[in-house]
């Protein structure tokens, strides 16, 4: 498989980077790798180590499947739409 | 993790691309004619020789680049995606290397039955085993080059 196509696996990551105010080089020291690899974690072209999963979960303080999915997340919008018209 | 790059030519992934087009070219071209030309011109033969030696600088910078460093970084200098991206260019680098060393062999045995052009002497034959390693020393790091998007500089 190309670094480059996309995976079966999806993530939050780039919402919860975005919400913590991280940039990818604050959060890549966090879990020690490269800066580089978020960006590929965020766009999806790179599945992550059950460690590094983890540890990226921890640094958000949240259980890993809230950061991970097979399935694709249902978009932000659509959810708060439907909290608003509960 | 990123300490390879203390120690290497910073090179963006364009770069690198074209630079190991142009060693292939050069290197190719300053052989390929050599070989396909024996009664080559004096003035031809050494603007031949300045292409090869250019592209075997190419192929050496390449080497020495972010790209070369970076393949042949141990485990604790880079993290788990460039390792695996490492492990795949060196065993992408291993088949070109097969694969060129049995075309080399076929052709071998080809050009003594059909005259096609060889070595002229053990010399010429030793230029050409010596280009297949140095090239194959660059060859995991320019394959890790042409797998890595270009568009990397907004993720820092």
């Amino acid at each position: 498989m190309n670094a480059n196509e996309p995976l079966g696996l999806h993530n939050r990551l780039a919402l919860f980077r975005a919400e913590a105010g991280l940039s990818r080089k604050d959060l890549a020291e966090q879990v020690g790798v490269n800066p580089q690899t978020i960006g590929f974690l965020e766009r999806g072209q790179y599945g992550p180590s059950l460690e590094l999963g983890l540890k990226l979960a921890r640094v958000f303080g949240v259980p890993v499947e809230t950061l991970f999915s097979l399935e694709p997340f249902v978009p932000l919008a659509r959810q708060l739409g439907a909290r608003v018209g509960e | 993790m990123d300490s390879t790059r203390q120690f290497a030519v910073r090179m963006q992934p364009r770069t690198a691309r074209l630079l190991s087009l142009f060693a292939a070219l050069a290197i190719g071209l300053g052989h390929g004619l050599e070989l396909a030309v024996p009664d080559i011109p004096r003035t031809s033969g050494q603007l031949l020789a300045v292409l090869r030696l250019a592209g075997l600088g190419g192929a050496i910078l390449l080497f020495l680049s972010v790209w070369g460093q970076q393949a042949m970084a141990k485990d604790a200098m880079i993290d788990e995606r460039q390792q695996r991206e490492r492990d795949r260019a060196f065993a992408a680098a291993h088949r070109w290397m097969v694969a060129a060393a049995i075309l080399a062999f076929f052709y071998t045995d080809l050009s003594r039955k059909l005259g096609l052009p060889l070595p002229a002497d053990s010399g010429a034959a030793a230029d050409l085993i010596n280009v297949y390693v140095l090239f194959s020393l660059a060859l995991p790091g320019v394959v890790l080059a042409w797998r890595t998007p270009a568009d990397l500089d907004d993720d820092a």
